[in-house]
C-alpha cells in the first residue's frame, strides 16, 4: 500500500500545497509517497504530478492505495475523481470559506465554494478517516455529518521565514513610503473574508485620533481585483498616507516586514487555522485579532483578542494598547514562544501519521 | 483627547489579565465616543463608505473619470482649426491693410491645408479615445482568462510528456486497435461485384419457375389488400397479385433489383421492409409478405418486424411468411449456405411461437418445395429396415421451405 495526496491546485506560498509537501516528505520516509493535483503551477512541476496521471488502480494489480485528499475548495473534476479511484480515502479539511463573502463580489467563485461544502457532504460516506487542521473544522466537519472526525494540525514551519535573511533594502523603503513610526503588519491574502477593509478603517481611527504617526504595513496579494481596488480607494479616499498595501513580495521583504513589524493585527471575520497568527508568535511579535472562527483555538493566552462583532474603534484602541504597553508586549511575546511550541511540525507529524496508520 | 494615546493598562507582567485589558478598551471607546472625540456614528459611517466604493467599483468607469481622458477631451475641443483663428493684426501703422491683402493671397491655399489637418486630427482623436478607453477600463477579466490559458498550456505540455513516457508505444498499440476493429467491421460487410439478379435466377430459380412455384401463395392473397412485400426481389409475387387485381406494392433494398421490377411496371420502392412496415398507418394494410427474407435478419429484427405486423395488418389480415425449413437436413446440403448473405435459418416452432405471443388470431403451416423424389433413399423390401429408411428420409429429406399464414 502506497500512501499518496490529492489537492485540486498546487501553487507556490499556498498553506496548503505547503503542507502537503511536507506531508509527502515525512510519508516517504514510510514509503513510495506523491502529490497529485488537477492545476500545478509551471514551479511545481517537479513535486507535483498532474491528477490524471494518477496509476489507476488496474496498473496496480488492484492493490488499494490511501489517497488524503486536502479539501479547501469545489471542483466537480475532482469529485468524480474521488468517488471512482476506488482506494482509502482521508479527507483533510482546511475550511471551505462560507459562499456569501463573495456572492457580491464574484459570484463564480462564491459558486465554486458552495460546491466544496456540497461535495464534501457526497464524500462523507466515503472516507475512512476525516482530518480537520482545527477544533472549529471538526466541529464543521462533525455538523456535515461525517462520522469519525479527528484533529491534526497543518504541518507547517512557522519558524520558516526565520530561516531566509531579511531583506536589507526594505526597512528604507517602507521608510521612504511611510515615513518612520510604530510598525502594524497585516500578512494574509486581501479577500473579503479577511476583512482587510474593517482592518484599514481601524487604522484610520487610529492614525485620525489616537496614534497619527503609526504606521500599517498590509503583506499579501489581492487575488480578487474588485476587492483589492476597492481597498486602494479606502487607502485614498481615507487619506491613510501611512499605509500600503505590499502587493507581491519575496520571502526576504516578508522577513523584513516582520523584522519592523512592533504588532501584528488582523480584522479577520473567518479562518480554518490563520498561520500567520502562528507566524507571529514565532516572530516574537504581539498579535491582536477578533475571536472569529479558529482563532481563538489557534491563539489562546497568547493574544489580545477584541469581540467577534468588534468594530475599527474598538480594534482601534487594541492597537494603541499593544503599541503603548510594553510590559503586555512583553508578556505575550513570551507565552507566543511557549505556545507556538505547540505547532511544531513534529508533534504535528506525530499526530497526522497516528491517526493515519489507525486506518492503514 | 483626539491623537493622543491613553496610558497603558496597568498590570503586573507574570499576571497579564487580557479580559481586564479589554473592558479597560471597551470603557476607553465609551468614553471617546461621549466626549465627542469621534464623529458621531463613526462606525456607521465608514462602512457605509465602503459599500459605495464596492458599489462604485462594480461599474466600469468611464474614461473620463482619468487623466488620460481629460487630456483626449481637451485635444477634441482644440481640434478646430480655421482661418478665422488667425489674427490680421499689425503692429505696424497700415500695416492691417497689407495684411489682409497678403492674407487672401494664401487664404485658399491655407484653407485646404487646413481641412486635411482638421480631418487628420478628428481620425487621431478617435483613436485616442478608443486607447484612454482601454488604458482605464480595468482589466477585469484578465485574471480568469490568464489562468485558463496556463492551464491549456499545461495540458498540452502533459499531453507532450506523456507522448514522450510511452508515445510510440502507445501509439502502435492504439494503431493495432483501429486495425483490429476495421477488420471486424470489413467482415461484417458484404458488398458483391456481381448481381443479385445473376444470383437469383443461378440459385432461386428463373422468373417463370418462380411465378409457377408462388402462384398458390398469390392465390392465397386475393382479398387481403393492400400487400406489401417486403423483400420483394424481381417482384414475382408483386406479378402475380396484380395478374389477380390484388393492390400491392414491395420495398427491396438492392437497388439494380429495384429499378428491374419497376421497368416492369411494378410499384417497387427501395428501402428497408422493417421501416416501410413502421411507416404504414396502424391496421392500413391487408396483408404483409416475406418470401425468403426472414432467414436474412437477425432475431430481434424478427421479433420487432412480427410486432410491426400485429400492429399495421388490420384484424383479419394476413400475414405470409416463407423461408427455408431448418428441419430439413437436405436444406443444409444444398440450399441454405448457398446464400452468404443469410444470418440463419429460423424454426417454424419459434415462428409459430412469436405469431401467437403477438396476438395473431389463427396460425397455419404449409410446407413447400419437397426434395425431389429421386434422392430420396430407396425402400430394399425389408419390413424392418424399410421403416428405418422412412424414418431417415423424413429427417433428411423433409420439405425444403415452409410457410406460416397467420392471420391477425
Amino acid at each position: 500500500m502506497e500512501i499518496h495526496q490529492v489537492l485540486v491546485s498546487a501553487s507556490p506560498a499556498d498553506a496548503i500545497t505547503d503542507a502537503a509537501l511536507r506531508l509527502r516528505d515525512l510519508l516517504r520516509r514510510i514509503g513510495s509517497s506523491e502529490i497529485y493535483a488537477l492545476h500545478v503551477h509551471p514551479g511545481l512541476a517537479h513535486d507535483v504530478r498532474r491528477l490524471r496521471h494518477y496509476p489507476p488502480p488496474v496498473e496496480r494489480g488492484g492493490e488499494r492505495n490511501l489517497l488524503v485528499f486536502h479539501a479547501s475548495i469545489g471542483e466537480p473534476e475532482m469529485l468524480s475523481f474521488l468517488l471512482a479511484h476506488g482506494d482509502r480515502l482521508v479527507v483533510m479539511y482546511h475550511n471551505i470559506t462560507p459562499a456569501s463573502y463573495y456572492q457580491d463580489l464574484d459570484p463564480g467563485f462564491a459558486a465554486l465554494l458552495e460546491a466544496g461544502r456540497a461535495e464534501l457532504r457526497f464524500l462523507r460516506d466515503k472516507v475512512d478517516l476525516a482530518l480537520a487542521v482545527s477544533r472549529y473544522n471538526a466541529a464543521e466537519l462533525v455538523a456535515m455529518g461525517f462520522p469519525d472526525v479527528r484533529v491534526s494540525p497543518l504541518l507547517v514551519d512557522v519558524a520558516g521565514p526565520r530561516g531566509v535573511a531579511p531583506d536589507p533594502g526594505m526597512p528604507g523603503e517602507l521608510e521612504r513610503i511611510l515615513g518612520k513610526g510604530p510598525t502594524l503588519l497585516y500578512v494574509g491574502q486581501l479577500l473579503p473574508h479577511k476583512r482587510v477593509d474593517l482592518l484599514l478603517q481601524a487604522f484610520h481611527v487610529l492614525s485620525t485620533h489616537i496614534v497619527p504617526e503609526a504606521r500599517l504595513v498590509v503583506a499579501g496579494i489581492g487575488r480578487l481585483p474588485l476587492y483589492r481596488q476597492a481597498l486602494e480607494g479606502l487607502i485614498h479616499q481615507l487619506g491613510l498616507y501611512r499605509a500600503t498595501l505590499t502587493g507581491h513580495i519575496s520571502a526576504a521583504e516578508l522577513a523584513a516586514c516582520w523584522s519592523v513589524a512592533d504588532v501584528f493585527v488582523t480584522a479577520s471575520e473567518h479562518e480554518g487555522f490563520c498561520m500567520p497568527l502562528a507566524e507571529s508568535m514565532a516572530h516574537g511579535v504581539p498579535l491582536l485579532a477578533r475571536r472569529c472562527a479558529a482563532i481563538p483555538e489557534t491563539v489562546g493566552d497568547a493574544g489580545l483578542l477584541v469581540d467577534a462583532d468588534a468594530g475599527p474603534e474598538l480594534l482601534a484602541e487594541g492597537m494603541a494598547e499593544l503599541l503603548g504597553n510594553a510590559p503586555l508586549r512583553d508578556e505575550l511575546c513570551r507565552r507566543g514562544a511557549e505556545r507556538v511550541q505547540a505547532f511544531q511540525p513534529q508533534r504535528a507529524a506525530e499526530t497526522f501519521l497516528r491517526h493515519l496508520l489507525s486506518v492503514a | 483627547m483626539a491623537g493622543v494615546a491613553s496610558p497603558p493598562v496597568e498590570q503586573e507582567p507574570d499576571s497579564v489579565d487580557l479580559d481586564a485589558v479589554l473592558s479597560q478598551l471597551k470603557e476607553r471607546v465609551a468614553a471617546r465616543r461621549s466626549s465627542g472625540a469621534y464623529p458621531v456614528a463613526l462606525e456607521a459611517q465608514l462602512a457605509e463608505h465602503f459599500q459605495r466604493l464596492i458599489a462604485h467599483r462594480k461599474q466600469e468607469p468611464p474614461p473620463q473619470d482619468s487623466y488620460l481622458g481629460e487630456l483626449v477631451d481637451q485635444l477634441d475641443g482644440r481640434s478646430d482649426f480655421g482661418l478665422h483663428k488667425v489674427s490680421y493684426d499689425s503692429g505696424v501703422p497700415g500695416g492691417d491693410a497689407l495684411h489682409r491683402a497678403i492674407g487672401k493671397v494664401v487664404a485658399r491655399q491655407n484653407a485646404s491645408v487646413l481641412q486635411q489637418l482638421d480631418h487628420w486630427a478628428q481620425l487621431v482623436n478617435e483613436m485616442l479615445k478608443v486607447l484612454a478607453h482601454i488604458a482605464t477600463v480595468p482589466p477585469r477579466h484578465f485574471h480568469d482568462d490568464m489562468w485558463k490559458e496556463v492551464d491549456g498550456v499545461l495540458q498540452r505540455m502533459a499531453d507532450v510528456e506523456r507522448m514522450e513516457a510511452g508515445g510510440p508505444a502507445a501509439v502502435a498499440s492504439l494503431a493495432a486497435r483501429v486495425a483490429a476493429l476495421e477488420e471486424t467491421a470489413g467482415k461484417q460487410s458484404f458488398d458483391p461485384w456481381y448481381s443479385n439478379d445473376a444470383f437469383e435466377t443461378a440459385f432461386r430459380g428463373s422468373r417463370e419457375e418462380m411465378l409457377d412455384r408462388y402462384a398458390d401463395l398469390a392465390d392465397e392473397l386475393v382479398g387481403y389488400d393492400p400487400v406489401l412485400d417486403i423483400g420483394c426481389g424481381r417482384g414475382e409475387l408483386l406479378t402475380l397479385l396484380a395478374e389477380r387485381s390484388v393492390p400491392a406494392w414491395g420495398v427491396e433494398i438492392d437497388e439494380t433489383l429495384v429499378s428491374g421490377a419497376v421497368a416492369q411496371g411494378l410499384d417497387v420502392r427501395r428501402g428497408d421492409g422493417l421501416a416501410s412496415l413502421r411507416d404504414a398507418a396502424p391496421a392500413s394494410l391487408g396483408g404483409v409478405t416475406l418470401i425468403q427474407v426472414i432467414e436474412h435478419l437477425t432475431p430481434q429484427q424478427a421479433v420487432d418486424l412480427v410486432a410491426l405486423a400485429a400492429d399495421r395488418v388490420r384484424p383479419g389480415g394476413k400475414v405470409v411468411i416463407e423461408t427455408v425449413n431448418p428441419q430439413s437436413l437436405y436444406v443444409y446440403a444444398h440450399a441454405f449456405y448457398v446464400d452468404p448473405t443469410h444470418v440463419r435459418p429460423v424454426h417454424p416452432a419459434w415462428l409459430l411461437f412469436l405469431f401467437e405471443q403477438a396476438g395473431f388470431a389463427s396460425t397455419v403451416i404449409d410446407w413447400r418445395s419437397p426434395p425431389p423424389e429421386v434422392d430420396r433413399l430407396e425402400p430394399v423390401g425389408d419390413a424392418a429396415h424399410d421403416a428405418n429408411v422412412e424414418r431417415l428420409n423424413q429427417l433428411l429429406f423433409a420439405a425444403q421451405d415452409y410457410a406460416v399464414v397467420a392471420i391477425r
